[in-house]
């Protein structure tokens, strides 16, 4: 089978030849390594709790153009530029570069490894079979980057489709870069039709001294998808990096997030939520990496499943021999509604130096029937304070998104999705 | 704190400190070295095995061959050669010592240096009202020497070393042995199976309070050999027993194995208590020789109610690779796990726990204090499982980690599954350095800065402590205090 | 008992105490009044031998001792104690346990034997009850859980059992109601002798009205500007610290 994957990706790299300046030596590379090791193993520690089976069943087809347009959800609130990428290929026409160009460069990843090919990968670091496939068919991608000084208010928000894309794959590649002191807030969103997709991404981010990078990932792929997404940030002293991505879609979801604190008094923000449904794996794996002194680190992930929805966690915190004075905290919380739902966590610690603060704390169990009684008590329907009880628990993670129309939008879509599942809540309330 | 040169010189006092590491001269038997079908017929042959017994550890050692040694574990060490290592020796005997005026009075010596008081146990014996311990000591690879063997016979009790259950009981043995850990469990059961050479066996039977507390205390002695002891403890319906075990090994510096297995199995409403003080030799300072020990622990709670009890202060060995565990298989059944390792110098520890929560109403406990200090790597693992039959299940877990030098590593490995939504699992981790304002604090009323330091990591285990028997829960706390010597730095 | 000469004191790259002399003879109560970073816990806190402070110069003598060459715990086995502002809580160590290790630490430093439980066991309860400490309270941990006002009085009946020759009492009325305050005071006053000394340090003259100094001196950025009798503290009390300096 590794041998089908590999020949099948292998003539899709080949046939990628010259469409990115500069990247072709590295693109062979990465297909020579994947030729060697492949998707992770069943049993590679990492993918404990995932399941890699659609991507080693075939090789997925480069995406084509859909042959209608798809429609274009609404912006959420202000936006600095709005980047539309259908199919796995940027959208001219869909997108809106408003006044961004003015403040920062702007540029298709096509036209950025020319320049500095081996200084753009990298920050993939430990790469599996599956970055590795990103780079081998890297065709796509924004490049955005914040001169230092430059303050962008307004969230950049970029938007993935795809349609009618079934056993194809989009390998897309981001690249953020803030000078010192710049600012800028992006907002991921991705959605799909219930086609068997992948939709493969990388984002990679650089936050110099004293930079800001606040960053928000909305996760709606349809059911049908395998939706991979890694996440590189290397963080610079006093820089600041914050990112929650929330999970709702796609039949087979893995984020990743991967941030190094360079500097001292760098400090993480590393949140999560995930609604898993029926049949759904949503799977998180964190790594903060504290390199030097004086850094901080703070993560909340929130997971609750429903019905043969499976979540799981897999956060590591790494502390280095001379990193000494970090605080790292760390707090994962699952809700599971249902025999058939499952919840796993890995709260990992490896620390190497001394003087240190670091904790995690992990719960898993049900909503508290206790305080669900309470409230119907007060006249509130059970559905309303399943709900209720929902949003409070995952209050943590989303009172720390700092835009509103964004937090508002996160908030709304876990009470639609709670009420998505109130048919079958009530007739559990009842017989209970 | 003060300076690290002086931080160090007391550690270099320290690591010539190992108060148990004196060689006892006696005649050996051994078996040939290295490791064969021969060695193996050798061994059984030599404790005078029936031949089901021989099958049973040739079918292990047939499997043993074709599996391969872990290396999941954050521990490093030089691939350990099985060939170079006997796998039998014992003092050799007249005719097997009928009471321990028989025993080579070397050996009994030697328990009295490692402050095991057979004699006076036996002594005492008379005496109504005192506290009673019953020992067996397993010495290299056979148990000498079963005290107080008559008093717990009258009870019911049964208390003896594995090879004779094995002549006595073989039914028994039969029904439970590889019950629990199965002969395929691990590389290092596997082997156990094949080449294990004693250890004890116990029964309570149903409504039985064993009326004293039993100890094994383990010594390996002659050099090149490995340790291969097999635990087996049954409590039948209703019935208590607490059961100690300690362990020393003189200094060498060849590193030697010790791959033992003990198999816990409490049926309904009974309850089994288990308490380790281990404190082999940990290995020198530049962390040369010192015992790799690998040992498979485990307890089925059968029954209905049924209660295994983990206590463990681990502060020897050079290597540590060890999770007592407790597979809740009886309703409402209970698992804890309490647990203090402590690793110094170049020590490396990778223990924990698993709870496996299969009955509804199942609960589990999980503390553990690693002490993390000189060059050493203290690694605590552990799993939380919940399956889908499994209702109300609680377990609540805390792991801290104390780091007492700049130059160690700790870690925390967690595992948690989840398959039934009534399960209330939380856990708890905190990884912090030794308190400055505590150790001020204490100096500023008069303690020296290692008093301080012991006091402090005591402080920091209390919850641990105060799970072991009176009797260890000195000697365990004097034995915290001797392995972090010096090591404030 | 206590003499101080010139005394500098640095964190980092920063002057704390600059220059600061003091004698405090037997039987005498003194007072050292300042306000927040004046550098008075910065002092109480050298003089009890925290290595987080850099004597640059100056010297401190107890007893005819050069203190500044003793570990913390030999000052306190020649007979120093430090009342902490904020104590420490330590989990897991009774109180019982951590006075008794104390006392025959202190003994042993002496060339004494230790005491006996018994004898010891006596002597904590007698010194707890004077204190209207509830003996309960001994079995708990050190401090943990303990209210602002239970630590100060824990402080003072460890303070009691060790019987020092000098106390230096770092703002130990910090957060009292006015019972804990008197307790406190009586504490104090109890451990007045013709042969102890003890060295106040306050923000506030409230205390003093309880345990009347012999001397007070006024702290002010690193040096003492003034000194004088129990009326200085009113002074100050009524006019601020600016128009007394």
């Amino acid at each position: 089978m590794q041998d089908d994957l590999t020949t099948g990706y292998s003539a899709q790299s080949a046939a990628l030849k010259g469409t990115v300046p500069g990247a072709d030596a590295l693109r062979a590379k990465a297909m020579t390594d994947f030729g060697a090791q492949g998707f992770p193993h069943a049993k590679a520690e990492d993918w404990r709790y995932s399941d890699l089976k659609a991507l080693r069943a075939g090789v997925y087809a480069p995406v084509d153009a859909p042959k209608v347009a798809p429609e274009v959800p609404a912006a959420m609130g202000e936006s600095a530029a709005r980047f539309v990428f259908v199919n796995g290929r940027y959208a001219e026409d869909l997108s809106d570069l408003g006044d961004l160009w003015q403040a920062a460069s702007i540029r298709p990843i096509a036209n950025h490894f020319s320049s500095s090919s081996a200084r753009t990968d990298e920050l993939v670091r430990g790469k599996d079979g599956i970055a590795l496939l990103n780079t081998a068919l890297l065709r796509d991608g924004m490049v955005i980057s914040v001169p230092a000084g430059v303050e962008i208010d307004d969230p950049v928000e970029i938007v993935h489709i795809m349609t009618e894309a079934a056993g194809q794959a989009a390998h897309l590649r981001h690249v953020i870069e803030l000078g010192e002191g710049a600012k800028l807030t992006v907002l991921e969103r991705f959605i799909g039709d219930d086609s068997a997709y992948w939709q493969n991404i990388i984002l990679q981010a650089r936050v110099a001294e004293g930079a800001s990078f606040s960053h928000f990932r909305l996760q709606e792929e349809g059911l049908g998808a395998v939706h991979t997404a890694k996440v590189y940030v290397n963080v610079d002293a006093s820089g600041q990096y914050h990112v929650m991505n929330m999970t709702m879609g796609a039949k087979m979801a893995r984020f990743e997030a991967h941030v190094r604190m360079l500097g001292e008094e760098a400090d993480a923000t590393v949140d999560g939520v995930a609604l898993t449904g029926t049949g759904q794996v949503h799977d998180t794996l964190t790594h903060v990496d504290h390199v030097v002194p004086f850094a901080t680190s703070d993560q909340i992930f929130r997971t609750v499943a429903d019905a043969r929805g499976k979540t799981a966690f897999a956060g590591k915190v790494t502390v280095a021999k001379d990193a000494q004075k970090t605080a790292a905290d760390q707090s994962f919380k699952a809700l599971v509604f249902d025999r058939t739902a499952e919840a796993n966590a890995k709260p990992e610690l490896e620390i190497f130096a001394d003087d240190v603060k670091c904790s995690h704390g992990a719960t898993i169990g049900e909503l508290d029937a206790k305080a669900i009684f309470y409230l119907t008590s007060r006249g509130i329907d059970p559905v309303t304070a399943r709900r209720m009880l929902v949003e409070a628990f995952t209050a943590g993670a989303l009172e720390r998104v700092t835009v509103d129309s964004i937090r508002d939008a996160m908030m709304e879509r876990i009470g639609t999705w709670m009420s998505s599942r109130a048919d079958r809540t009530v007739a559990e309330v009842q017989e209970a | 704190m003060a300076g690290t040169a002086e931080a160090q010189k007391q550690i270099a006092e320290v690591t010539g400190d190992y108060k148990y590491g004196f060689v006892t001269d006696i005649d050996m038997d051994m078996a040939p070295k290295g490791l064969s079908e021969e060695v193996i017929r050798f061994i059984s042959a030599k404790k005078e095995e029936p031949e089901w017994m021989l099958e049973w550890r040739l079918k292990a050692y047939a499997m043993w061959l074709k599996m391969e040694e872990p290396d999941w574990a954050k521990v490093s060490f030089p691939k350990i050669d099985y060939q170079d290592a006997y796998y039998f020796a014992a003092p050799k005997k007249k005719d097997g010592p009928k009471s321990l005026d028989e025993v080579d009075p070397e050996l009994l010596a030697t328990y009295e240096k490692l402050g095991i008081p057979i004699r006076e146990q036996e002594v005492l014996a008379g005496v109504q009202g005192s506290a009673k311990v019953a020992v067996d000591a397993v010495f290299d690879s056979v148990s000498v020497a079963t005290t107080f063997r008559e008093e717990l016979k009258k009870a019911g009790v049964i208390f003896m070393s594995i090879s004779e259950a094995i002549r006595e009981y073989p039914d028994m043995v039969k029904k439970y042995l590889a019950s629990v850990v199965p002969v395929r469990d691990n590389y290092f059961a596997a082997l156990n199976c094949a080449v294990f050479t004693d250890g004890t066996f116990v029964y309570v039977p149903k409504g039985v309070r064993c009326p004293m507390e039993l100890s094994t205390y383990f010594r390996i002695n002659a050099e090149n050999t490995g340790q291969f002891e097999r635990t087996l403890i049954v409590a039948d319906e209703g019935s208590y027993v607490s059961y100690l075990e300690g362990c020393t090994a003189p200094m060498r510096d060849e590193n030697q194995l010790h791959a033992a297995v003990v198999e816990l199995v409490a049926l309904d409403d009974a309850e089994i208590k288990y308490s380790t003080v281990q404190n082999w030799y940990p290995g020198d300072k530049n962390g040369k020789g010192g015992i790799y020990n690998f040992v498979t622990k485990r307890a089925l709670c059968k029954g209905k109610n049924s209660k295994v009890s983990w206590t463990q202060v681990e502060t020897g060995s050079a290597v540590t690779w060890k999770y007592p565990s407790c597979v809740l298989a009886g309703e409402g059944s209970v698992g804890e796990f309490y647990s203090v390792a402590v690793t110094n110098n170049y020590q490396q520890a990778d223990t924990g726990t698993k709870m496996i929560h299969m009955a509804p109403n199942t609960r589990s406990t999980i503390i553990s204090k690693g002490i993390s200090a000189g060059k050493s790597q203290n690694t605590y693992r552990g799993l939380v499982k919940v399956l889908s039959g499994a209702e109300n299940v609680r377990n609540y877990t805390q792991c801290d980690s104390l780091l007492v030098s700049s130059e160690c590593g700790a870690h925390t490995v967690p595992y948690i599954e989840v398959k039934n939504p009534t399960a209330q699992i939380e856990h708890e981790a905190t990884t912090s350095k030794i308190s400055e304002d505590q150790l001020f604090y204490c100096r500023a009323r008069g303690l020296g800065e290692e008093e301080a330091v012991a006091m402090i990591v005591n402080g920091f285990c209390k919850e641990v402590m105060q799970h072991l028997p009176m009797e260890f829960a000195v000697e365990a706390q004097k034995l915290l205090g001797i392995s972090l010597e010096g090591s404030v730095g | 008992m206590l003499k101080i000469n010139d005394l500098h004191i640095s964190v980092g790259d920063k002057e704390i105490v600059k220059g600061l002399s003091l004698e405090i003879k037997p039987g005498e109560t003194h007072a050292i009044m300042g306000l927040n970073g004046a550098g008075k816990s910065t002092l109480a806190a050298t003089i009890a031998g925290r290595d987080d402070y850099d004597v640059t110069s100056g010297s401190i003598e107890f007893e005819g001792k050069d203190l500044l060459e003793l570990e913390p715990h030999e000052r306190v086995g020649e007979g120093l104690f430090l009342g902490f502002q904020y104590p420490v809580e330590i989990p897991g160590v009774s109180n019982l346990n951590f006075l008794r290790t104390a006392l025959n630490s202190i003994r042993k430093y002496r060339g004494l034997d230790e005491m006996s439980a018994a004898e010891f066991m006596k002597l904590v309860r007698e010194k707890a009850k004077a204190l209207n400490m509830d003996p309960e309270m001994l079995k708990r941990f050190v401090n943990v859980g303990f209210s602002g006002g239970e630590k100060k009085r824990n402080e003072m009946v460890q303070m009691a059992v060790l019987d020092p020759k000098l106390a230096i009492l770092d703002e130990t009325d910090s957060g009292l109601d006015i019972d804990a305050l008197k307790t406190v005071a009586e504490g104090i006053n109890a451990q007045r002798r013709d042969d102890t000394a003890i060295l106040l340090i306050t923000h506030y003259q409230r205390l003093l009205s309880y345990v009347q100094p012999d001397v007070v001196h006024v702290m002010i950025d690193g040096r003492i500007v003034k000194s004088g009798g129990k009326e200085l503290a009113l002074e100050l009390e009524e006019k601020g610290y600016a128009d007394v300096a």
